[in-house]
């Protein structure tokens, strides 16, 4: 496989991979601190 | 009457939706278009129409559900005006008609999973297993009536029991058993000749409009963008939620998917098949891909016993996460009217049972239902981008996406893009569609309704249920926007 090819493979896969878990992480994260101020009220 | 019921939080609204968007489709569509059209050229204009076609309406649609609490038909009538319950009901009507097949292409998969787990798939000649199943009669009507049954199951369980304890089972599964067959499959000696062929930037190809349209289709398909399906599940969405970081996870852990059933299937062939039995298999369309190539794929495979039942249950969880979506979507149109769930779930896959039997029959009903309604949905993309410009722009953005609560809000660019990008889009590629279907697979009775692939019954399908609707405006207009104790919302 050329350089490239693994490039570009790289580059989609993070992309859309990286997206995808930064995106479930985030709304993980929003979720703990509404649940925190929930608690708090 | 009970309260109306919501997903009991974020991870369960985004499972529900990554299993109405992850379907068949990423498993045997993506990686032949993607392989066909310049591998990673292709996938760049893929990306970016996740942007400006498929996100921008998952958003309008969370807010369409949540904002008005209905169904498609009641939805829209509630938005914009009873007078256009009928484009909400042609919205609702597109994926009903794809349930009808939908639940055929269900039975498939779930036959494959169990004749692969008893070893019936092995040692048959190429494509000989899948001709004497489409061929048989009883076979797939079987199938067919399992797969709504147990749909059925899960919808009349209610949102919480049913379709978000269902997607939590079915999803997360389906993605550990697509990252085990792409782990064996680009891991086995030869496959950096498929990941060549899937990733290879043959930036060429961006100059030929047909890469471009390829990936417009295929992002809008495979999304679930603009098919009423998230606007139905909207409606079981809290206040709280914030829909924007909803839609965007959803679109890119649907592109995920699809990313990895590439990897499971286009470095296995590549490895496995000779360069011509490969071209062979990324040419011979969905089902060819899956049920005819794929089963001699994992048979040379070391191992491939144990892989192919497991690729199949794939399969099978796609397609069913999918096919609940379907169900859901008529079941609360229904609902809306006032019946209880489980009379509308009853009456629906009753509807299904017997309506579905012609396309498990015939494969040429089968793949003209496929044809005629699977181009409707671009209409029904573009019915929900217009019922939003009707309603007003940025009043939508106010009232009903951008909340309080919510920390990712949308601007004026999320406005542009749903009031003049979509209708461009949808006019461009329907009208590309149209004119295949004139020039490359019917020219010479494009015009004739009783052909599989003509515009003509396109046009005569699409006319009788527009006609039908029109029709008995008022009345399903009126029907759907009842105030029921059901519809008050607990968020």
């Amino acid at each position: 496989m050329s350089g490239r090819t693994l490039a570009m493979m790289l580059f989609i896969l993070a992309l859309n991979w990286g997206g995808f878990v930064a995106a479930l992480l985030y709304g993980m994260r929003r979720d703990a601190r509404d649940r925190g101020l929930e608690n708090d009220e | 009457m009970a309260k109306l019921e919501t997903f009991t939080s974020r991870y369960g609204v985004i499972l529900a939706g990554l299993g109405m968007a992850v379907g068949a489709g990423n498993l045997w569509r993506f990686p032949r278009i993607a392989a066909q059209n310049g591998g990673a050229a292709f996938l760049i204009p893929w990306i970016l129409f996740l942007f400006i076609w498929s996100i921008p309406l998952l958003i309008a649609e969370f807010g369409i559900g949540r904002g008005t609490r209905r169904g498609c038909v009641g939805a829209f009538a509630k938005l914009i005006g009873e007078k256009y319950a009928w484009m909400g009901g042609f919205v609702a009507v597109t994926p009903i008609m794809i349930l009808f097949y939908y639940s055929v292409v269900t039975g498939w998969t779930l036959k494959y999973f169990l004749a692969a787990l008893t070893g019936d798939l092995t040692g048959e000649e190429p494509g000989a297993y899948w001709s004497a199943y489409s061929t048989s009669i009883w076979q797939p009507i079987l199938f067919h009536i399992v797969s709504v049954l147990i749909g059925a199951w899960i919808i009349q369980r209610g949102v919480v029991r049913g379709i978000e304890a269902a997607n939590k089972v079915l999803i997360p599964t389906l993605f550990v058993l697509l990252i085990v067959a792409a782990v064996r499959s680009v891991t086995l000696p030869g496959a950096e000749r498929g990941l060549e062929f899937l990733f290879n930037p043959d930036l060429s190809s961006l100059k030929n409009y047909k890469t471009w349209l390829e990936a417009l289709t295929q992002s809008a398909w495979s999304t679930g963008a603009g098919w009423g399906l998230i606007l139905t599940y909207g409606i079981y969405v809290s206040r709280k939620q914030d829909i924007v970081l909803n839609s965007g996870t959803i679109g890119f852990g649907d592109n995920s998917a699809s990313l990895l059933a590439g990897l499971a299937i286009v470095p296995a062939a590549f490895a496995i098949l000779s360069l011509t039995e490969a071209q062979q298999a990324m040419a011979a369309g969905n089902t060819g891909l899956m049920f005819i190539w794929v089963p001699q794929l994992f048979e040379r495979i070391p191992g491939g016993g144990f892989f192919l039942p497991l690729f199949f249950l794939a399969l099978f969880f796609a397609a069913m996460s999918s096919l609940i979506a379907m169900i859901e979507l008529a079941t609360r149109v229904l609902m809306d009217a006032g019946m209880p769930r489980r009379r509308a779930v009853f009456l629906v896959s009753g509807a299904v049972l017997v309506l579905g039997i012609p396309s498990a029959v015939s494969m040429e009903i089968f793949e003209n239902q496929d044809f005629v309604w699977g181009l409707a949905l671009m209409i029904s993309g573009l019915f929900i981008s217009l019922a939003v410009t009707k309603f007003g722009q940025e009043r939508f953005r106010n009232e009903m996406v951008n909340l309080r609560k919510t920390d990712l809000q949308v601007g004026a660019l999320f406005s542009f893009v749903l009031k003049f990008l979509v209708p461009l889009e949808f006019l461009v590629m329907f009208g590309w569609w149209v004119y295949q279907s004139a020039v490359v697979y019917d020219p010479e009775g494009w015009w004739n309704p009783v052909r599989m692939y003509s515009i003509g019954t396109c046009l005569v399908q699409w006319a009788l249920a527009l006609g039908l609707l029109l029709a008995f405006n008022r009345g399903i207009a009126r029907a759907s926007t009842r105030e029921h104790a059901d519809v008050e919302a607990r968020a």
